[in-house]
């Protein structure tokens, strides 16, 4: 869980950072790096994770420091760490990892042939997240960067995204959460190339259910930025 | 100090109408203190209000609204109207018509008596409450208006006993505040503390969300997505009026809390990217940020002097309470167990902070925090999904949702130490329950 924040509090970080640049490379090579580590070796090789993490932190508070230098050795050492944590575990760990974390909640193969079978011609779309997560899956970014391309074709058409939650979890928390997940796209397209005036986000929290059901397949369905067409 | 009890109640009875004061000996009333070492619920009997004429409807209401009162409230232990010996048809409302050996029987300290009668549109109602050992008459009422108005009298009585055993104010006659879905969103709804005489306070077909309390009970802060963008407002309590439009922030302007002193309100804001509680001035204008970290910041909570705010932060990866001063310095952490730990709300006595937590089985339950000790105190359990407590303004209940009943999600109140359970709404959708403010 505690990787999942961090990761998204560095995609928004960077987009603090986005006019410094000084660091922002290794920060954003970190971040992935711990990205991958999370689901690859966080079970199997726990200690080198959390370190890893706590490096990438360091580096990010060096960063807010202006010490551009100590962030960078930092978020250097960090990608290493996370690195060699994943070449130390083995294949399977990620599977593990997943059921250990949250046996019930993790059901992504529902939404990602979802997303598989999405009619990429339109610019409306819908993309979904893991649980209490705001990080782009695979998933989601083939359908975003075919998005971006057709934005960055027409530089009159505006959409504006919606970031939605499940409804576990408090009220104002998931608002929160849905904010982020809309930010979390919208900086995906601004990082493909798509100019800012074009893309507005807004979040309804758990407010709008596409599956008011409670049970894995609606709270699945229920995790998602939908991209509307604005005017 | 009995003393000086003595004459406020004196003060408090005068200044009353229709109020009389009978026979009590205050000099050898037992006082009752929530927490003292020999505290024990003072068991009192309330059989049904005696209908005098027309009053067939008010009489049950009234009934109704005082065992709900005295049943919830720690303070008390309502015995159950199935035991009583005494004949209800039969047995009069003054001293001298009661059997008090009957009542002694049962095992009742205090006992309650109320008649109603209806002439054309007005309710005429009396209330008197004994001491069941010595068969003295402690407190007499009589309260006159609207035929549907018995339960609210009622709300009034209890706050009397209340204050007559305790010296403190009751808080039966004040008002909870919820969200509930509708066919087009969400509206925020205020309800007696019985779910009775619910009202509108907003009916705009958009989604409505997360309601405060003014510090007087007259406004209702809250989200609204009336102007697309998720943007904080005001609104008078009674429902009516064009929402007063208090921050419009770009992104999200959420759960705006007003200080106890009346003078700030905290809220949470995304216009710099990221969720971080700021606080303003009650008007809208100052505003200042408190919090600066990656993850969310949210949910602020006022202490009682105004001097904190409790906090729910992601900044240590899981959603976990923190509390820092007003001024947002020396921010501290207040939950160290559980991974999903939200919706702070601090005691009006200071000494608790009551959240939603979720445990391992992924189910939500509501806990307290000792501020001082640390110490974690679970209040519900097994009883489906328990979320958003809120304290009642003298610190002895919690209202909260649940859904332990068919999955519905309902308003109930508990005392504070989970003891007693009580439903208040009769239909589901409801969320986010807050408890108003005593009001003169």
């Amino acid at each position: 869980m505690r990787a999942f924040a961090l990761t998204i509090a560095c995609t928004l970080a960077l987009g603090a950072c986005a006019k410094v640049n000084q660091g922002e490379q290794e920060l954003a090579a970190a971040e992935q790096a711990i990205a991958d580590a999370r689901v690859r070796a966080k079970d199997c090789m726990p200690e080198s994770f959390t370190a890893a993490e706590a490096l990438l932190g360091q580096a990010k508070a060096a960063v807010a420091k202006k010490d551009y230098k100590d962030a960078m050795a930092k978020a250097n050492e960090a990608s290493k760490l996370a690195k060699q944590a994943i070449a130390a575990s083995p294949d399977g760990c990620d599977k593990k990892l997943k059921e250990a974390l949250d046996p019930n909640l993790n059901k992504a193969s529902a939404t990602d042939a979802a997303n598989r079978s999405a009619d990429l011609s339109s610019i409306e779309q819908t993309i979904y997240f893991d649980y209490n997560d705001a990080a782009i899956r695979e998933d989601g970014k083939a359908i975003l960067t075919k998005l971006a391309s057709m934005l960055m074709k027409d530089p009159g058409l505006k959409v504006e995204i919606e970031g939605h939650c499940d409804d576990r979890g408090s009220t104002e928390y998931n608002l929160h959460l849905g904010d982020r997940r809309a930010r979390a796209v919208e900086k995906y397209l601004l990082t493909q190339g798509v100019k800012a005036g074009q893309i507005s986000t807004i979040s309804y929290g758990e407010e709008r259910p596409i599956d008011p059901n409670d049970n894995d397949a609606a709270w699945a369905k229920n995790r998602r930025a939908e991209i509307k067409k604005a005017s | 100090m009995l003393r000086k009890r003595y004459s406020s109640v004196l003060l408090l009875l005068l200044g009353a109408a229709q109020v009389s004061y009978a026979q009590g000996d205050k000099s050898k009333r037992t006082v009752i203190e929530i927490g003292s070492p020999d505290f024990r619920a003072y068991p009192v009997a309330i059989p049904s209000a005696k209908d005098l004429g027309g009053a067939a409807k008010p009489v049950e209401e009234m009934t109704e609204a005082l065992q709900f009162d005295l049943d919830v409230s720690p303070l008390f232990r309502v015995l159950d109207p199935k035991s009583y010996l005494a004949d209800q048809t039969k047995e009069g409302i003054t001293a001298q018509s009661i059997k008090f050996s009957d009542w002694v029987s049962v095992g009742a300290e205090g006992l309650v008596k109320m008649t109603a009668q209806v002439s054309g549109n007005s309710l005429k109602t009396e209330y008197r409450f004994f001491d069941v050992a010595t068969g003295k008459e402690q407190l007499k009422k009589s309260y006159e208006g609207g035929l549907d108005q018995g339960g609210r009298f009622s709300h009034k009585f209890a706050d009397e006993i209340v204050f007559f055993l305790t010296g403190q104010r009751g808080i039966f006659n004040t008002q909870i505040a919820a969200v509930k879905k509708t066919d087009t969103g969400r509206e925020i709804y205020a309800m007696d503390i019985d779910g009775k005489n619910r009202r509108d306070v907003t009916a705009n077909g958009s989604i409505n969300l997360l309601p405060a309390w003014s510090r007087n009970g007259r406004e209702i802060v809250f989200t609204s997505y009336i102007r697309h963008n998720p943007n904080l407002y005001s609104v008078g309590a009674g429902g009516g009026g064009t929402p007063k439009l208090l921050s419009g922030e770009r992104g999200l302007n959420t759960g705006g809390v007003m200080s106890p002193d009346g003078t700030k309100i905290a809220l949470t804001l995304s216009r710099d990217g990221n969720s971080e509680v700021y606080v303003m001035n009650a008007d809208g204008t100052g505003l200042k940020r408190l919090t600066n970290e990656w993850a969310i910041d949210s949910s602020p909570s006022w202490s009682p002097d105004s001097k904190q705010i409790a906090f729910v932060s992601a900044r240590w990866g899981d959603p976990h309470i923190f509390v820092m001063g007003s001024d947002g310095s020396n921010v501290r952490r207040m939950t160290e167990r559980g991974s999903y730990n939200q919706t702070p709300d601090w005691s009006p006595r200071g000494d608790l902070i009551a959240f939603t937590a979720r445990d391992e089985r992924n189910v939500f339950d509501i806990f307290t925090v000792n501020t001082t000790t640390k110490e974690i105190k679970r209040l519900t359990q097994d009883q489906g999904n328990n979320e958003e407590p809120s304290f009642s303004p003298d610190g002895n209940l919690l209202t909260f949702s649940t859904t332990r009943e068919a999955g519905a999600s309902q308003i109930w109140v508990m005392s504070t130490d989970g003891q007693k359970q009580r439903r208040v709404t009769k239909a589901g959708g409801y969320s986010t329950p807050v408890w108003g403010p005593v009001t003169e």
